[in-house]
C-alpha cells in the first residue's frame, strides 16, 4: 500500500510562503487528521500533492520508491492518488452517472474515442452511487442536487478512482448528522482496507472520532504531530488553532 | 417583556430549484434577538434567508420588516439596514481584502465614519489587518470566509442574516465569531438571524431558535428549552 | 423548386459548420471565433487544387481537410496558453491573420479578387451540375458527418469533453491531460468546417477572402448558440432557423425603400428576443 512522504517541500505565492520546507509523511492504513489555523496551508499542501499547483522546490517520495521532483496536474492520479475539494468541483451540467463515469472511462483519446468496457464501468458506477446512496439520483443534473447530495457525489467520484491515497478537504462541512455517518463509515472503510486517508476538519469531534494520527500545521510549517488527545492537548495547539 | 417585532414572515410559500422549498411558513423576529434556524440538509432554513433580502421570489406570503411589507431587490433591501452574509465565502476574489469589506460598507455616507466600522470590524477578525492589500483570491478558505463576515458587519445593520458563518473556520476562530455576534448583538442592539450545524456554538448565544424541515417549522423554542428537552439531541442523531 | 433546392443546399452546408463548432464550442466549452477560417481554407484548398491543379474534387477535400486539421493543430496549440476570454480574442485574431493571408497571397490565392470557375464535383464520368444531384451529395455527407458528431459525443472521449467545460482543472486532477483533448475537438472541428467550405466553393463555383472573415465566424456561432449549445440536432435547425429568416423576410411586403433596413431590424429584434426568453436556444443543453 502506498504512502506518501514529503521532503522540505517549499511553494510560496507573491512573497508569502503557503508551505514551507515541509517534512511529514502520511501512513497506510491510518487516517490522518491534517488541522491548523485558516491559512495555514492544509489546502495548499493537498494542491500541491494531487498536482493542483506546482510546488517550487522539494521532494514527494511514493511508497519509499517513486521520487518526484515536478509534477504535472494529470500525473498525480496515475501515481494513484485522489482527492475532494472543499468548494466541492463537480461537473454541474453533467449527470450524476457522468460524474463518476468520467474518472472510470479510459484515459487516452483513441481509447476513450473507442471505449471498450461500458458495462464494466456502470456496473462500478453504480458501486459507488450507491455506496453514498445517491443512484436513484443518477440521471439529475450535478447542479441540481442539494448541499448534502452534492458532497456526497464529490466522494463518490474520489472513490470510483479506486486510489490508493485518499485527500478529503472538508468533507463534512455543513452536513447534518445521517450525511455525517455516511461519510464516516467510508472513511473507516478505506482505512481498514490499508488505504492512505488524509483528512482536513475543523469539526474536533470527528478528528477525535475518526483520525489515528493527527498533524498540525502552522503558517506552512509542522506545529505539532502525534495522537489526536495528545496533540490537541498541547499548548501551542490550543493558542494557534482551538482557543480556550 | 414588551418586545417590538422587527421582521415577519406570514405564510410564505416559496418554490426553489425545482421544489417547494418554503410551505406556509411563519416567522417572527423581534428586536435585539439573535435567532437560530437549523434542521436537516435541504430544510429550507438558506432559503428562508433569501426570501428576506429578495434574492428568491414570493409565491405567496408577506414578508413585513418594520411594520411595513417589503418586497424589494436585494439592493433596496440592503438600504433597509438588512445585511446578508450567504453561505460559501462569497468575496470578490479580485479585489483586495480592504476593498471587500469597504463594498459592504457602500452606504455610509461619512468616510470617518466608514474608517471607524472598518476598524471595529478588523479588531473582530484580527488576522486579516495585515492581508488588507492582498486579492481576496489568495487568501485560504476560511480566511475568505472572515473576509465575507467582516463585510456584512461593516454596515453596522439593523438586521443581520447570517448563513452557515462557521463553516471552514477553525475551532478557535469559530468560537471568537461567536463570541463576537453576540457583542455587536449586545453593543449595537443588532438583530441577528443564525442559519448554522453547529448548534452547540450556536445555542450558547442565542434566544430563541426554529427548527425546520421540509420546508415547515418543526419546532420552536427559547434556548432554555432546547436544552432541556429532548429535541437537541433528536436533531443530533437526525430523527427531525 | 430550384429556389428551395437552394436554400436546401444552403442549409446543409451551414449545418455542417454548425455541427462542427457546436463540438468545440457546445461540448468543449471553447468560445472559438475562427471557425470561418477553416471553413475556408477547405473552400481555398478545394478551389485552388481545382482550378490550377486540375485535381478531382473528393480529391480535393482530402486535402483541405489535411491542410486544415494542420492549422488547426498550429493554431490549436498558440491558443492553449490561453484561458477563456484570451482564448476567444486569440481565435479571432488567427481569423484576421487567415483573412489577411488569403488576401495578400496573390499569386497563390487570387488575392482580394478571390477564384473563379470553380468546377462542380465528378466521379467515374457523373457530374453534380445540377443542382438536385449537389444537393443529394451535400446532404449524403452533412448526415455523415451528423453522425459522426453523434459518436463522438456519446463516447467516454465526448464525456471528457464535457468535464473540460464544466471544470478543467477538476478533470485534470483525475488524470486527464486536457490539452490534448482540446487540440483534438478543435481540429476535428476544423476538418469539418473544410468540408462545408469545399461545398461552398464548388456550389458558389467563385469564391473571394471577405467570405470567410470574422463576420462569418460570428454567423457560425450565432448559429450554434441559437440553436442550441451541445445539441447536435440544435446545431441543425439553428442553420435552418438564421438561414430561413432573413428569406422568409423577403415575403413580408416592407416598402421598398427600406426593405434589406427592417430585414436587418426584424432579424436582429428575432435574435435579441430569443436570447432573452429562450437562452439555451431552441433545443440547447448548455446556457452560456
Amino acid at each position: 500500500m502506498s504512502t506518501i512522504k514529503i521532503k522540505n517541500l517549499y511553494k510560496h505565492f507573491d512573497g508569502i510562503k503557503a508551505v514551507d520546507h515541509l517534512n511529514l509523511s502520511f501512513e497506510s492504513g491510518k487516517i490522518t487528521g491534517l488541522i491548523g489555523p485558516n491559512g495555514s496551508g492544509k489546502s495548499t499542501l493537498i494542491n500541491l500533492l494531487t498536482g493542483v499547483v506546482p510546488f517550487d522546490s522539494g521532494v514527494v517520495i511514493i511508497s519509499e520508491t517513486t521520487k518526484l521532483l515536478r509534477v504535472k496536474p494529470y500525473d498525480m492520479a496515475s501515481f494513484d492518488i485522489t482527492r475532494t475539494f472543499q468548494d466541492v468541483r463537480l461537473f454541474e451540467q453533467m449527470p450524476v452517472i457522468d460524474n463518476i463515469l468520467v474518472v472510470l472511462t479510459k484515459r487516452g483519446i483513441v481509447g476513450s474515442l473507442f471505449e471498450q468496457h461500458k458495462k464494466y464501468h456502470l456496473e462500478k458506477a453504480k458501486e459507488v452511487l450507491e455506496r453514498v446512496g445517491l443512484w436513484e439520483k443518477r440521471n439529475e443534473l450535478a447542479a441540481d442536487l442539494s448541499y448534502g447530495q452534492r458532497k456526497l457525489l464529490e466522494i463518490a467520484r474520489a472513490l470510483a478512482m479506486n486510489a490508493d491515497i485518499y485527500f478529503f478537504d472538508e468533507p463534512f462541512a455543513g452536513l447534518f448528522p445521517e450525511i455525517i455517518k455516511v461519510v464516516s463509515s467510508i472513511l473507516k472503510e478505506l482505512r481498514d482496507k490499508g488505504k492512505t486517508v488524509v483528512l482536513v476538519e475543523h469539526n474536533m469531534e470527528l478528528i477525535r472520532e475518526l483520525s489515528d494520527y493527527c498533524i498540525v500545521m502552522d503558517s506552512g510549517e509542522l506545529l505539532a504531530e502525534g495522537k489526536p488527545n495528545d496533540v490537541l492537548s498541547q499548548k501551542a495547539v490550543i493558542e494557534a488553532y482551538l482557543g480556550e | 417583556m414588551n418586545k417590538n417585532i422587527l421582521l415577519q414572515l406570514n405564510n410564505i410559500h416559496v418554490h426553489y430549484g425545482g421544489v417547494k422549498a418554503l410551505d406556509n411558513l411563519s416567522i417572527k423576529i423581534n428586536e435585539g434577538e439573535i435567532v437560530a434556524l437549523m434542521g436537516p440538509n435541504g430544510a429550507g432554513k438558506s432559503t428562508i434567508l433569501k426570501t428576506i433580502f429578495g434574492l428568491v421570489p414570493i409565491e405567496s406570503g408577506e414578508v413585513v420588516f418594520l411594520g411595513n411589507q417589503i418586497k424589494l431587490e436585494p439592493y433596496e433591501v440592503v438600504e433597509l439596514g438588512i445585511s446578508f452574509v450567504p453561505q460559501g465565502r462569497r468575496v470578490f476574489k479580485h479585489l483586495t481584502v480592504l476593498e471587500n469589506i469597504e463594498i459592504g460598507g457602500h452606504a455610509i455616507k461619512s468616510r470617518a465614519v466608514l474608517k471607524e466600522r472598518i476598524k471595529e470590524v478588523l479588531d473582530i477578525f484580527p488576522m486579516l489587518k495585515e492581508k488588507l492589500s492582498q486579492k481576496s483570491g489568495q487568501l485560504s478558505g476560511g480566511q475568505q470566509q472572515m473576509v465575507a463576515l467582516a463585510r456584512g458587519l461593516v454596515a453596522d445593520p439593523k438586521l443581520l442574516l447570517l448563513d452557515e458563518p462557521s463553516l471552514g473556520l477553525a475551532p478557535k476562530v469559530v468560537k471568537e465569531v461567536f463570541q463576537k455576534i453576540k457583542e455587536i448583538n449586545e453593543k449595537r442592539k443588532t438583530t441577528i438571524v443564525v442559519v448554522e450545524h453547529n448548534i452547540k456554538s450556536l445555542l450558547e448565544i442565542t434566544d430563541r431558535a426554529y427548527v425546520l424541515d421540509k420546508g415547515k417549522i418543526a419546532a420552536e423554542g427559547e434556548r432554555k428549552e432546547f436544552f432541556d428537552s429532548g429535541i437537541l439531541k433528536n436533531i443530533f442523531v437526525g430523527k427531525i | 423548386m430550384e429556389y428551395l433546392i437552394h436554400l436546401a443546399i444552403v442549409i446543409s452546408i451551414y449545418s455542417i459548420l454548425g455541427l462542427s463548432l457546436n463540438l468545440i464550442v457546445g461540448y468543449t466549452g471553447l468560445l472559438s471565433m475562427t471557425q470561418a477560417a477553416f471553413y475556408g481554407i477547405g473552400a481555398y484548398a478545394t478551389a485552388i487544387a481545382m482550378t490550377s491543379y486540375g485535381m478531382n474534387f473528393f480529391l480535393a477535400v482530402v486535402i483541405g481537410i489535411l491542410l486544415s486539421a494542420l492549422s488547426a493543430l498550429a493554431i490549436g496549440y498558440v491558443l492553449s496558453r490561453f484561458d477563456g476570454d484570451y482564448f476567444t480574442l486569440g481565435s479571432f485574431g488567427f481569423n484576421v491573420i487567415i483573412t489577411a493571408i488569403l488576401v495578400n497571397w496573390r499569386g497563390f490565392t487570387g488575392g482580394a479578387t478571390g477564384i473563379p470557375a470553380i468546377a462542380r464535383p465528378s466521379l467515374f464520368g457523373f457530374t453534380f451540375s445540377g443542382n438536385l444531384s449537389f444537393l443529394v451529395l451535400v446532404l449524403v455527407s452533412a448526415v455523415i458527418i451528423y453522425f459522426i458528431c453523434q459518436f463522438i459525443v456519446r463516447s467516454s472521449f465526448g464525456r471528457v469533453l464535457k468535464a473540460i467545460r464544466e471544470d478543467e482543472k477538476a478533470i485534470q486532477v483525475f488524470g486527464y491531460n486536457t490539452k490534448y483533448y482540446k487540440l483534438a475537438i478543435f481540429a476535428i472541428g476544423a476538418m469539418m468546417a473544410s468540408v462545408a467550405g469545399a461545398f461552398y466553393a464548388s456550389y458558389l463555383s467563385y469564391i473571394s477572402p471577405a467570405q470567410f472573415d470574422i463576420n462569418e465566424s460570428a454567423f457560425i456561432l450565432s448559429i450554434v448558440v441559437f440553436g442550441g449549445l451541445a445539441n447536435n440536432k440544435g446545431a441543425i435547425w439553428g442553420a435552418a432557423f438564421l438561414i430561413l429568416l432573413p428569406e422568409a423576410l423577403q415575403f413580408v411586403g416592407f416598402p421598398s425603400g427600406i426593405a434589406e433596413q427592417l430585414r436587418q431590424v426584424v432579424y436582429g429584434l428575432a435574435l435579441v428576443f430569443l436570447m432573452l426568453y429562450r437562452p439555451q436556444g431552441l433545443v440547447g443543453e448548455y446556457k452560456i
